[in-house]
């Protein structure tokens, strides 16, 4: 296990995230603009240091298409039945995927209605 | 975010907590307002007990929406005998449980979450339905029941366009290291 460096201000979070090798179904359950939490309830084969490529589905604000992410591995977390991982989030070179992570970092962060 | 409010184990009384959900709610609030409650110390973090009602909460609303239902879905957390009984109420016409990828009675230790019926069913759905928030709720929870009801709040089996909604039952007891019971218990 490794640790987390984050330090700018996570927020609750709630979107589907789907580990695209395997398709493995997971939550965003904490955001940063650095990085995120993510939990899978199947386990997955990875360690601290690893990237791996998620596909985010934010249901709850419909102005966000689905956009991949790559996340490396901060933190392993097994904590049954739960498997989560602390990431930190890759360089986005894709603009309109960078446009929905910050969107999404917004939403999560933003004032309450 | 201060507590909004506490169900503490010192009470020797039943109470409960009753959020009323708009379906039209931003969910970052529902997420706020979850997070705001202090939770009696249970078997399991309370981290697991929000992860599961969300999950079981986000079902509901997508449900409502689906319908063009306005009534709100009721949460109910209710601290008895050393137990947090969870209940979920809503208006979202119920689902057919033939098309989930497992059976609502289904002991959730024997499923095999890599069988294909679960990747057919989340790419079905675009991923946006995982199919797993019972298989969740019955992991977190000791106790898990789910009904349908009809427009008279009666149970029924599903039925498309007569069933109104489902409730949904959720408890789980004390923590094993006795903090909770002898809480509860007013020692």
């Amino acid at each position: 296990m490794g640790s987390e460096q984050r330090k700018d201000l996570r927020v609750p979070s709630y979107a589907k995230a789907v580990l695209v090798d395997g398709h493995v179904p997971g939550y965003i359950r904490d955001l940063s603009s650095s990085g995120c939490q993510v939990a899978f309830i199947l386990p997955v084969s990875v360690a601290v240091g690893d990237v791996i490529s998620v596909q985010v589905i934010a249901e709850h604000d419909p102005t966000i298409a689905p956009f991949h992410v790559r996340l490396r591995i901060r933190r392993v977390i097994e904590d049954p039945p739960w498997h989560s991982l602390g990431t930190q989030v890759e360089t986005i070179r894709d603009p309109k995927e960078a446009e929905a992570f910050e969107k999404l970092v917004s939403y999560y962060s933003g004032p309450a209605t | 975010m201060e507590p909004l409010e506490s169900l503490q184990m010192n009470e020797k009384r039943s109470r409960t907590i009753r959020l009323s959900v708009n379906p039209r709610a931003d969910f970052r609030d529902v997420i706020r307002t979850l997070e705001a409650i202090v939770l009696p110390p249970v078997r399991v973090s309370d981290e697991h007990v929000r992860f599961a009602v969300l999950e079981l909460l986000n079902n509901s609303i997508r449900a409502h929406k689906e319908k063009g239902e306005p009534r709100d879905i009721s949460v109910d957390l209710t601290l008895t005998n050393g137990r947090l009984v969870v209940t979920i109420r809503d208006f979202g016409g119920g689902f057919d449980p033939e098309k989930l990828p497992y059976g609502l009675e289904e002991d959730p230790a024997l499923l095999d979450l890599h069988s294909p019926a679960f990747e057919e069913y989340q790419k079905r759905n675009g991923f946006k339905r995982f199919g797993m928030g019972i298989y969740i709720a019955k992991k977190t929870f000791d106790e898990f029941r789910l009904i349908f009801l009809d427009d008279r709040d009666k149970p029924m089996a599903w039925t498309a366009g007569k069933t109104t909604g489902t409730l949904i039952t959720l408890s789980v007891g004390a923590r094993l290291d006795g903090s909770a019971s002898e809480a509860a218990s007013g020692e």
